[in-house]
């Protein structure tokens, strides 16, 4: 014995017919258009002439599914029409017309024939509501059978649950459009939802109802198949949203996830715990250099506080030893580190405005990337670039958190900048000059000066950075705030650089604590900073940072200086070594 | 009667003005005496229209390789001096090529290779400077004659 046909119904479709044919008394009859092989939408024959007993389907049915087809709404796949009672099969009639059906369209294999009596459901047919049942039938095309010959084949019927996860998620697509509506020109580009065909696959487009901005994909698979969320950009562009999509999970709850992300505001209940502290923090830009263990963790802090527009610079892609101690995970190996946490991010809240640049500090043009930025959260391995960096934003006001960790993790730095307050500048805190060097991990000359991948532990890392992220978040809050209030000591007091150890008796600790009981770490130090009288940056008499073009011009002269140098030794009789 | 003293219009002089560049001072030119009183380095101001800093030379091993370097002030690094090797040229080299032994500072978003004293750091002054230099050109002098360094191995 041959298994039977597999046909697939989508729930909306058969919610549909239970309302709009099952609900009235026998015949009632409508065309069935589908998409990637998925019965999807309902197409009632107002316009047919009806008997209890039999249906005559009307010139404007076909009228209407053609006008559908021509709108993208789904291809013909059949037809489904109430029988009365005790007849659940088609009759000699419904098979004959089919086939003239097919007949007519020589693009179609097989329609089908889909009969709606009432009645327990038998094996293989479908329930609709408490007293109805359909079954469904398949007519294929065989060439050379006469059509006295061709029979339908019952077939089993697999339901696909669209209308039930994407009403989870307060949306509500129409699977159903009556022969009145198609012809008198009331579909709209939602009503019902379009076809259209994405990465060669035929997806139904929901759009998110209330601003347009989202839309979701739902394959004819679905749930096997995920669904795509899309945001609209300005331009009508449209921009995938990725997902972590598990079939093996609740399809419905996933669903849900990606409609809340698409939404363009996130509830306020998500700040609910942090506004009493911090306020609001949606207007304040940030930019964070360095997507590193530190950079990653002060970045979802600021987010998940409020910040809503965040600018992430890093030139790295996730590589193993980042998922020892840092927010990346196996999926991200190989991306884009900025690409990555900007999508984690954006998951956090989908309303903010975040901007992923794979550019190394040198390479970006930071006049562009500070111009509006509230505060820079500066966390690379580069301490030539975050020099340069620091300056910048000091000689345009913008104030600024910088974190660094030492050897082994056992301690850390973090600096507190505030220009307006003429606070020390970075580079007199912990820049070239300082101690801070010897403390944190060497430069790493293969790799132009990057500081070397340092062993340390993540909680280590975490608990530095975790003090930044304070900072940061008090800077932007400010000194009313319950999160900034404290900070004002600080910055009069120039107690601007702090030293947190995650180690007991770290370095000078122990000096500096003495016999005090009951110490242990994580401790830190905040000592007094003194600005050097003679500094470019935040000193009485301060320089410009240098722009690219004098940068580029610095460099020509070296080269000019290199060449006369190395005449010379040609003259001298020293060639290159 | 009128008393008083005749005078000459008064005038400026023909020179540059850069108050962002600052130029060789006094008590560098004496600290550069103080350090090379026989003039053997070859120290000199050097002025470029961005950044400007001093060019000397060492030669670590008697009759072996002579190396030129410049000194300059970096206004990010505040105003410590980067050292950049001006020559020989062994940037092809693999086994003691100059970048393998440097570390990068940017200039206005332009990378370059300089030496640097331990943990990276910038030379506060031009001894400093100098002792930074004399390390490094020791180093890769010996390693050019085949012999081992006998430090930073």
């Amino acid at each position: 014995m041959t298994s039977p046909p597999r046909v697939r119904l989508a729930d909306g479709f058969l919610a549909a017919v239970t309302e709009h044919l099952a609900a009235l008394p026998p015949e009632r009859g409508g065309a069935i258009l589908g998409f990637g092989g998925t019965a999807h939408l309902l197409v009632s024959d107002t316009f047919g002439e009806y008997s209890p007993a039999s249906w005559l389907i009307s010139e404007e049915l076909s009228e209407a599914v053609g006008v559908l087809e021509a709108l993208a709404k789904g291809t013909l796949m059949g037809t489904v029409h109430s029988h009365p009672r005790g007849i659940p099969d088609p009759s000699w009639a419904d098979v004959m017309t089919t086939a003239k059906a097919l007949k007519l369209n020589p693009h179609l294999d097989e329609l089908l024939i889909a009969i709606v009596t009432e009645g327990t459901p038998r094996e293989f047919d479908v329930a609709l509501g408490d007293r109805h049942r359909m079954s469904v039938h398949v007519l294929r095309r065989r060439v050379g059978m006469s059509v006295a010959r061709n029979r339908p084949v019952r077939a089993a019927v697999t339901v696909h649950p669209i209308a039930h996860h994407l009403g989870g998620a307060g949306l509500a697509p129409d699977f159903h459009v009556s022969v009145d509506e198609a012809l008198e020109g009331r579909c709209t580009p939602a009503y019902p939802p379009m076809v259209r065909r994405a990465d060669g696959r035929q997806v139904l487009v929901v759009p998110l109802p209330e601003d347009h901005r989202g839309l979701l994909f739902v394959d004819a698979l679905h749930p096997v198949v995920s669904p795509l969320a899309l945001r609209v950009d300005s331009h009508g562009g449209l921009l995938p949203q990725s997902s972590p999509w598990d079939p093996t999970q609740d399809a419905a709850r996933q669903v849900q996830g990606l409609v809340r992300r698409l939404r363009l505001r996130p509830d306020p209940d998500q700040w609910s715990r942090v506004r009493s502290l911090v306020g609001s923090l949606a207007d304040q830009r940030v930019l964070v250099a360095g997507a590193g263990s530190v950079g990653c963790r002060i970045a979802e802090d600021l987010v998940r506080c409020g910040v809503e527009t965040l600018t992430i610079l890093d030139p790295d892609t996730v590589s193993r030893p980042n998922l020892a101690r840092s927010v990346y995970t196996s999926w991200d190996l190989d991306r884009p580190k900025v690409e990555v946490l900007a999508q984690r991010l954006r998951d956090i809240n989908p309303a903010a405005d975040i901007r992923a640049c794979a550019l190394a500090l040198a390479d970006a043009d930071l006049e562009a990337l500070l111009d509006g930025v509230d505060l820079v959260v500066m966390a690379t391995d580069d301490m030539g670039e975050q020099a340069h960096l620091a300056h910048w934003a000091y000689a345009r006001g913008v104030p600024q958190v910088a974190c660094a960790m030492y050897r082994k993790g056992a301690a850390g730095e973090v600096v507190l900048v505030v220009p307006e307050a003429d606070t020390p500048c970075w580079n007199c805190c912990v820049g070239a000059d300082s101690r801070s060097g010897e403390l944190r991990p060497d430069a790493n000359y293969g790799l132009g000066g990057r500081l070397v991948g340092e062993a340390a532990l993540g909680p280590a890392i975490n608990l530095v950075s975790s003090v930044a992220s304070q900072l940061a978040v008090g800077l932007l809050a400010g000194p009313r705030s319950l999160a900034g209030q404290g900070l004002g000591r600080l910055i009069a007091q120039r107690r601007t650089v702090g030293l947190v150890s995650t180690t007991p008796d770290w370095d000078f600790f122990p000096d500096a604590f003495g016999d005090l009981r009951h110490q242990h770490e994580p401790q830190s130090v905040w000592p007094t900073v003194e600005a050097r009288d003679d500094c470019p940056i935040c000193g009485p008499e301060r320089e410009a940072p240098l722009s690219r073009e004098q940068g580029a011009e610095f460099v020509r002269q070296l080269r000019e200086l290199a060449d006369a140098a190395r005449s010379d030794d040609a003259e001298a009789g020293q060639g290159d070594a | 009667m009128v008393t008083g003293v005749v005078r000459q219009p008064s005038v400026l002089p023909a020179a540059r003005m850069a108050g962002h560049t600052p130029d060789p001072s006094v008590s560098e030119a004496e600290q550069v005496m103080r350090l090379d009183p026989e003039r053997l380095e070859k120290w000199e101001p050097v002025h470029t229209s961005v950044l400007n800093g001093w060019r000397f030379q060492l030669t670590p091993i008697p009759g072996g390789v002579t190396f030129k370097f410049l000194a300059f002030r970096n206004p990010s690094d505040g105003n410590q001096f980067r050292l950049w090797v001006i020559s020989p040229d062994m940037d092809s080299e693999t086994l003691y090529g100059h970048r393998n032994h440097m570390v990068s500072v940017t200039i206005g978003g332009q990378r370059i290779a300089v030496l640097c004293g331990p943990g990276g750091r910038a030379a506060p002054d031009l001894a400093t400077a100098r002792t930074d230099a004399a390390k490094w050109a020791l180093y890769i002098a010996r390693r050019i004659a085949g012999q081992r360094p006998g430090f930073s191995e």
